[in-house]
């Protein structure tokens, strides 16, 4: 760190710094959205990527060809079409780029293993870049020059543009790989070490990674280069423009140290167990699962995570792998938790474990996780229990159920505005997320007049009832025939003809119109029927349904 | 003779002695519930008896609470009943617990086909409800064990048309219910009524006319040496009040009758 007091103009000379015989590359993608979006179409003709913007759609990112044709990013797509008529475009997807990057990003570890993002982030949408601390790792691939071309050669081979400087601060690198004189003729840049302000003062500012108001007060005061920066004072720059351009300097110039953050690749929450001898009997099989659950959950506890779903495999002495996954309601990293689910799921396995000659390896990891927040611990006043319970006590009581009787029967209800029954009240399983409680309308129909429970399916029931909208005497139901003393309705319920407008087709069951009864039979039972259909204008022959038993 | 009797009484007395022996013995080893939260019916014939006979005043909510139905069709009231109760149990469990709020609800396979899925009041509070759509018997046992350790559930309602859980799944359950102060409610229909059950509140449910039930408190494990009252109580839930045989007709508005009820009337006679 040299000792520089404010007022002293920034030293440019860079022999005074020990040399860090650090080298960094910088990789920058001037066409990275665009090119990577010209899969399928032909790269030799105009690619612009559009957006709907103050509903226009405007060009949002172009190829060189595109470039060339004289098309530039911000121009209407109509005027664009203007121009060229065998425009090719695509709807531009950002993230689909940004998921390229990381993907490239991973690839580029074949040169040196400390690959990060730029930390830039107000870059043109179109360009992306990546630095790459190179120091140790070129001699591997004949020097910077034969690796730069390497490297150089395979993106162009995926039509990929590339610049690329090596220099030995990341401040450098940047700067020159996107404004260096030798670049724009598209030749890869190497700066020799200790060279670095020679060759960055005569770039323009823009290469200092400066934002976009510090960019416009450079050209408002007439400062076109770096050297121009550099000539200030440092209070007097820091007082005009904040810290940032003097950091930029001394970080370009190698005075300020600066890493380069990898982008490393998410932990894996993995364990593995290998058995000395083939283990065949269930119940061992269970305990050593349960015993590899304890490092898989130290590990997910050391990284703050909570499984969400836990795959394990089992490989037998024949090389065979069984494969078991739960899902998990909530993220969990207790052991004990884990293990008791795969402990259910194998003793309740149907066919059994065909363990063969043994199961000799087992590996257990989490494929899922996410961040765990710790758990809040309760405040007791007066020995009652004020916080809610973590939401994890639900969360594990629903895994439990749901690994032992299924997702489908574990389930919570969901409402819908609806005025048919059977549309109104819908299950989903507890591990859906949230589900959606329609509120109920106030004109939704009273609780007592439904009953508490709903048949699955109504049930047609033989009835003897005033023709044409009368109350039923009697009815015949599941073999038993009840004398009615007492009903009321109907109450009216129209087939929601809407529905099929909407291109859902109604079963013929809802295409009529249903009056509901309330009727109380002799021994005081007390049942929800309906009519379907209306006499004489939607059928000949109502047909009568058994809905529901009041309590 | 005289010797005779006095034999007799001696043998009496000694029975006495054994069978007092014997229910001091049960008592040790099986405390009774006397400690921990209650809750009343809201129906103050009952609640007045409770109060009489129970020293905690009410239901225990950590209990198993059986309500079996009556008559082949009536388990459309015990489930009544049960959603009645749980409601009361969750709301007593609030004031304690304000978390507990959840209520499972479970039913075997041939309960589903009966009774069908939960729907109107059932669903007064359909945020807090969880539904097991049909499971086998022993793993509606299983999960009601399971519920009761979690301190997310405020009641559980487990329903079974035609078979019942035998004494030791009771046993289980009525165990785990009073070591969490959680309660749980069997509801049965009546084909499964008659079995050995360790439930702490047996109750029988009869639908009776008007929108009322007819209660029995069949068991009590109030103390080994009270006996449940064998008559009854009629109760409308909608009218909110008990009520004689007598004052049956006043609960008759509960039940909304139609004007065309004289023409029913006539029609079925």
């Amino acid at each position: 760190m040299p000792d520089l007091t404010p007022h002293e103009p920034l030293t440019t000379d860079v022999s005074r710094e020990t040399p860090t015989g650090r080298r960094i590359a910088s990789l920058w993608f001037p066409y990275w959205l665009s090119e990577t979006h010209q899969g399928d179409f032909d790269r030799h003709r105009p690619l612009v990527l559009v957006e709907m913007q103050n509903g226009a759609q405007r060009v949002v990112a172009a190829t060189p060809v595109a470039e060339a044709a004289g098309l530039f990013v911000g121009m209407s797509l109509s005027d664009a079409r203007a121009l060229v008529a065998d425009l090719q475009t695509a709807i531009a997807a950002p993230d689909k780029a940004r998921e390229k990057l990381a993907a490239c990003a991973e690839w580029l570890q074949r040169y040196t293993p400390w690959v990060g993002h730029d930390a830039e982030t107000e870059a043109p949408q179109n360009s992306y870049g990546l630095l790459l601390d190179m120091s140790g790792c070129a001699h591997l691939f004949g020097g910077e020059r034969r690796l730069l071309e390497d490297m150089t050669r395979r993106f162009s081979a995926r039509g990929i543009t590339l610049r690329a400087a090596i220099a030995g601060t990341v401040g450098a690198a940047w700067g020159l790989a996107r404004y260096s004189t030798r670049q724009m003729a598209g030749a890869p840049v190497i700066l020799p070490p200790q060279h670095e302000a020679d060759a960055m003062l005569p770039l323009p500012p823009a290469a200092l990674r400066l934002n976009a108001h510090q960019l416009a007060l450079c050209q408002k005061l007439g400062l076109t280069s770096v050297a121009q920066l550099a000539a200030f004072e440092r209070a007097a720059l820091t007082r005009r423009f904040g810290p940032l351009p003097v950091l930029r300097m001394e970080q370009a110039f190698g005075q300020v140290g600066e890493a380069v953050n990898p982008c490393l690749p998410p932990p894996q929450f993995l364990v593995q167990r290998l058995l000395p001898q083939g283990v065949t009997q269930l119940p061992a099989i269970v305990t050593l699962v349960e015993q590899i659950c304890q490092p898989l959950a130290a590990q997910l506890q050391d990284a703050g995570q909570g499984a969400q779903r836990l795959d394990l495999a089992m490989t037998r002495s024949d090389n065979a792998v069984l494969a078991l996954s739960v899902k998990l309601a909530h993220p969990s990293a207790s052991p004990r938790h884990m293990g008791r689910l795969f402990a259910e799921r194998l003793e309740r396995l149907k066919s059994g474990i065909d363990a063969g000659f043994g199961i000799e390896k087992l590996v257990l990891g989490a494929s899922q996780t996410t961040p765990l927040a710790p758990p809040q611990t309760a405040m007791g006043l007066h020995g009652r229990r004020h916080a809610p319970p973590p939401a994890s006590a639900l969360g594990h009581l629903f895994d439990r159920l749901v690994s032992r009787l299924g997702a489908k029967t574990v389930v919570r209800p969901v409402t819908h505005a609806s005025y048919v029954p059977e549309r109104a009240v819908g299950f989903v399983s507890v591990l859906a997320q949230a589900p959606r409680i329609e509120t109920i309308p106030p004109e939704a129909p009273a609780l007592k007049t439904r009953p508490l429970f709903m048949l699955c399916a109504a049930e047609p029931i033989e009835v003897i009832a005033e023709i044409p909208e009368g109350a039923p005497y009697r009815f015949r139901w599941r073999r038993v025939l009840h004398e009615v003393v007492a009903a009321h309705g109907p109450e009216r319920i129209s087939p929601e003809w809407w529905q099929e407008i909407f291109g859902q087709s109604l079963d013929s069951h809802n295409r009529q119109t249903r009056d509901y009864f309330r009727v109380e039979d002799t021994h005081g039972h007390r049942f929800w029927l309906y009519r379907g259909g209306l006499y004489g204008r939607e059928t000949q022959r109502p047909q009568w349904f058994m809905h529901g038993v009041f309590s | 003779m005289a010797h005779r009797a006095q034999k007799g009484s001696f043998i009496a007395a000694k029975n006495r002695h054994k069978i007092a022996r014997l229910r001091s013995e049960i008592a040790r080893f099986e405390p009774v519930v006397e400690s921990g939260p209650h809750v009343l019916t809201g129906f103050s014939e009952i609640d007045g008896y409770l109060q009489r006979h129970v020293a905690g005043a009410g239901l225990a909510l950590g209990g198993v609470h059986e309500i079996i139905g009556e008559r082949s069709g009536d388990m459309s009231a015990a489930l009544g009943f049960a959603d009645y109760l749980s409601k009361r149990f969750i709301h007593q469990g609030a004031d304690e617990d304000a978390s507990a709020a959840c209520l499972l609800y479970g039913q075997t396979h041939a309960s589903v086909r009966e009774n069908g899925q939960p729907y109107g009041a059932a669903l007064s509070h359909a945020e807090n409800l969880i539904y097991l759509d049909g499971v086998k018997l022993p793993d509606l046992m299983w999960a009601g064990e399971e519920a009761l350790s979690c301190e997310a559930i405020g009641c559980i309602i487990l329903a079974s048309v035609d078979e019942a859980p035998d004494f030791t799944f009771s046993r289980r359950l009525s165990m785990a219910a009073r070591s969490v102060e959680r309660p749980l409610i069997m509801a049965l229909g009546a084909a499964a009524a008659g079995t050995a059950s360790a439930a702490t509140s047996q109750w029988r449910v009869k639908a009776i006319a008007h929108n009322g039930w007819h209660l029995k408190l069949t068991r009590l494990r109030i103390s080994h040496t009270q006996n449940p009252p064998h008559q009854g109580w009629q109760v409308f839930p909608q009218a909110q009040k008990i009520s004689s045989q007598t004052s049956a007709d006043a609960a008759r508005d509960s039940f909304m009758a139609l004007p065309s009820l004289s023409s029913t009337q006539s029609a079925s006679q």
